[in-house]
């Protein structure tokens, strides 16, 4: 029995790397296939995105501008002290807009695909509070 | 028969040290499956941004973020995150060995906050 699993094993780790698309059998649910702007109802006003950026530790109001190939990025109200010990906080400069900073992005999807970033924005906020020490 | 414990092997000295499990966790037996595909993983893969349909793969022993990005691709610009704590897999990262059967996967473009 040892010596099966052995066998099984070596097999695999001998085998080439490979990769392989498997469609979806016929009649298996479909999964979820909107995009995070849709699950977390964010609206479009032309090149303007608003909507929440949502976290097991809170919710924030954001917004998205695009801005040609880059976007600008807003959040209001962010857990200062929290985010202010993640090293990404000198990327966080106030805006002359009452409550709302920017978060300078320098790196913006390849794809122009806005829910990156609020994905990113989202892990952001979520990384600060573990770092705090917030469960 | 006593349930002997499997020495743990790790890749030749090219590859990244990463460790094998001998026998990868399943969430769901194949029924039928032949000894190559039993130590396969499923993978689901969500596109979080886009309207991509989510798609499953099979990756074999050994295969990094970057194979699974190629295959998908997407050869730059992109990366792949856990979906239970959305932490990223570094492109070298044997991706294989990090993942149970079964697992979800978010793909999402490349984004930095930076001065």
């Amino acid at each position: 029995m040892i010596m099966g699993k052995f066998t099984t094993w070596l097999g695999g780790a001998m085998a080439p790397r490979k990769v392989m698309r498997v469609p979806m059998p016929p009649g298996a649910i479909r999964p979820d296939e909107s995009s995070l702007l849709q699950q977390r109802g964010w609206r479009r006003s032309g090149k303007h995105y608003a909507g929440p950026f949502a976290t097991p530790f809170g919710t924030w109001h954001g917004r998205i501008e695009a801005a040609g190939d880059v976007f600008r990025c807003y959040i209001k109200d962010p857990p200062i002290d929290v985010v202010a010990r993640h090293h990404k906080w000198a990327c966080f400069s106030r805006d002359s807009t009452q409550g709302w900073w920017r978060i300078n992005l320098a790196v913006s999807p390849i794809d122009h695909d806005v829910s990156a970033v609020l994905l990113y924005v989202e892990r952001l906020l979520i990384e600060s509070h573990r770092l705090a020490g917030r469960t | 028969m006593t349930n002997a414990t499997f020495p743990r092997w790790t890749t030749p000295s090219n590859h990244l040290p990463v460790l094998y499990d001998p026998v990868p966790v399943r969430l769901q037996p194949k029924q039928g499956a032949t000894a190559m595909q039993d130590i396969t993983k499923r993978v689901a893969i969500k596109y979080v941004g886009s309207t991509r349909p989510t798609e499953t793969v099979i990756l074999t022993p050994g295969t990094t973020t970057r194979d699974l990005l190629n295959k998908l691709g997407l050869v730059e610009g992109y990366q792949v995150l856990d979906a239970r704590n959305d932490t990223d897999f570094k492109p070298d990262d044997v991706i294989f060995a990090r993942v149970a059967d079964g697992d979800l996967v978010h793909i999402s473009a490349n984004v930095d906050a930076g001065i």
